[in-house]
């Protein structure tokens, strides 16, 4: 007997709504659906009626958690339509706050990912850490969040030598605390009975249905904008693209618990190098017709901005491409064939940035024709998959072997 | 010889006249103008000669009398855009998801947004637009026009 439970759309004390319809057979989920656009914000047509100016900070209030990486995408479009030169240093300073924004992203995740599993030290922990990261943010920018560092032509405020001792303080520490995590990622065993072969992707479907950033690399696909089609200061720095052949829970945390450890020393190697000069030049507040496609590799995965221009100081078309979008396919069919008690944790393993689906309501088949409804909150669902483990593991068997690895 | 001017040479090639345009901007990036009748073939040929699977996302732009439908793809290193016009007057287009399975959500917000109708879609209910949304009435479209207040 299948029964259909529709879960979202809407909380407002939570992230960005969401509407999934999931049937299920017993506790196995056989299919989903998903409907968007509860937070629809018009941004895309609101983008056309604004000046250039406008659209930076437009465009970073797409998303709290990612915001200057959006404005990026935006400001390196512009400055490829107007054929503008950015000073060296400017790029250097725009690609610190991006990964610092990577940093406390991730961070912000594994906290996530924590609660969602029960496991809440883990949550206080790394966000106690993901302090120190809001603070360098502070210290070079003047806010925790939402930076408004970019403009077109550079950044809009300069690092100066007092602040670099404080940032590679803040980074020795971040990287210390990130290398903790990563042990207790690939060791602790309630975090692995969790994690491990839950919300499987194989690397030909994640390939298929074009998913992209740590959900992508988790499932051993390497694609990287940052290498790929490299941008800013990308060029000049020494990184690694992480990726991990797991394909499940497991194999998206450790890619993004390593992604932190790359980001901190491409961060060290920022502040070493950061060449002397002018951060920014001025741009005109016309930009000449034409099209262009900006690229990055946002904290969840690829982002892209299409911008049209007309000649006039307001673009003709702004479109934006989030990497949540591209994923939500392969959480789709991650989803099918595993447990609702897995839903939890699966779509947060893909960091959705618009997954809020407080309220679920129960419909039985058998007793539709009674009307009963029963709704359950994102949070009893949360409590009813810790438990549907704990029940599951009551009797504990010592996992086989030495916990493994990763 | 790039990746960019090959996709290039190779196209026109193979499809001759039917390459109405391309357009280097500058490394890693090309667009190419089709005709609509031609926008599965020429994916379906790309798919096989570049190994051209990723579909980023699908762009529609109100031109005027015409949608410019661009295909974003990325592919050896190369952001592909295929562009293509569609006729306000007969707003329809075949499905790619067939072919490129990553483009069924795409497909679905162009349909929402600007009014366009993909044939053969798998799931072509509304994505984005509320279920009350007025049928006939597309957001992105230039005659849709938007009340700015002041303050």
């Amino acid at each position: 007997m299948a029964v259909t439970i529709p879960i979202g759309p809407q909380h407002p004390a939570l992230k960005e709504p969401i509407n999934l319809t999931v049937t299920v057979d017993g506790e196995t989920i056989v299919d989903i659906g998903v409907r968007l656009g509860y937070n629809h914000r018009g941004i895309e047509k609101a983008g056309e009626l604004g000046n250039y100016i406008q659209d930076i900070y437009l465009t970073a209030r797409i998303c709290g958690i990612c915001s200057h990486i959006h404005s990026t995408t935006f400001c390196q479009g512009v400055e490829e339509l107007l054929g503008l030169e950015v000073p060296k240093r400017g790029l250097y300073i725009r690609t610190l706050v991006c990964e610092l924004e990577r940093i406390h992203s991730h961070l912000l995740w594994l906290g996530v990912a924590g609660h969602e599993l029960g496991f809440d030290t883990l949550f206080m922990y790394s966000w106690r850490d993901r302090e120190i990261v809001m603070d360098l943010l502070e210290i070079i920018s003047g806010n925790r969040v939402n930076y408004g560092m970019n403009t077109i032509g550079g950044v809009r405020r300069n690092i100066t030598d007092e602040m670099k001792p404080q940032i590679l303080k803040g980074i020795q520490q971040l990287k210390e605390r990130t290398e903790y995590y990563l042990g207790v990622a690939s060791t602790e065993v309630t975090f692995l009975r969790r994690t491990e072969g839950v919300g499987l992707l194989p690397k030909e479907k994640a390939i298929e249905l074009c998913a992209c950033g740590p959900t992508a690399r988790g499932s051993g696909v390497e694609y990287d904008v940052r290498r790929d089609d490299p941008y800013a200061a990308y060029p000049y720095l020494d990184f690694k693209v992480v990726t991990s052949d797991l394909g499940d829970v497991l194999g998206r945390t450790v890619v993004r618990v390593l992604e932190v450890i790359e980001s901190c020393k491409m961060c060290r190697q920022i502040i070493e190098e950061l060449p002397e000069g002018e951060f920014r030049t001025k741009a005109p507040r016309k930009v000449p017709a034409g099209e262009v496609v900006s690229k990055t590799e946002a904290p969840r995965g690829e982002l892209l901005h299409y911008i049209r221009s007309n000649g006039t100081d307001h673009p003709e078309r702004l479109k934006v491409r989030t990497p949540t979008l591209a994923n939500i396919t392969s959480v789709l069919h991650c989803l099918k064939g595993g447990y609702i008690a897995d839903i939890p944790i699966v779509f947060a393993a893909i960091d959705p940035c618009m997954a809020c689906m407080d309220r679920i309501m129960i419909l039985d088949s058998e007793n539709r024709n009674r009307k009963e409804k029963q709704a359950i909150s994102w949070e009893e669902l949360r409590k009813y998959s810790m438990k549907w483990y704990s029940d599951r593991y009551q009797s504990p068997s010592p996992l086989k072997g030495e916990a493994r690895r990763v | 010889m790039s990746v960019a001017s090959d996709v290039e040479n190779k196209l026109k090639e193979t499809f001759g006249e039917q390459i109405l345009k391309v357009r280097i901007p500058r490394e890693r990036r090309i667009f190419v103008r089709i005709p609509l009748p031609k926008v599965k073939e020429v994916i379906d040929y790309l798919k096989q000669s570049f190994g051209m699977v990723h579909i980023t996302t699908i762009t529609a732009v109100d031109v005027g009398e015409d949608i410019e439908v661009l295909y974003h793809f990325f592919c050896q290193g190369v952001t592909i855009s295929l562009s293509t016009f569609v006729p306000k007057t007969n707003p329809v287009l075949d499905t790619i998801t067939p072919v490129m399975p990553g483009a069924i959500l795409y497909e679905r917000e162009i349909q929402d947004l600007l009014g366009l109708k993909v044939k053969d879609h798998p799931d072509p209910r509304r994505l984005i637009l509320p279920d009350d949304w007025e049928e006939g009435v597309y957001p992105l479209r230039k005659d849709y026009k938007v009340e700015v207040k002041e303050g």
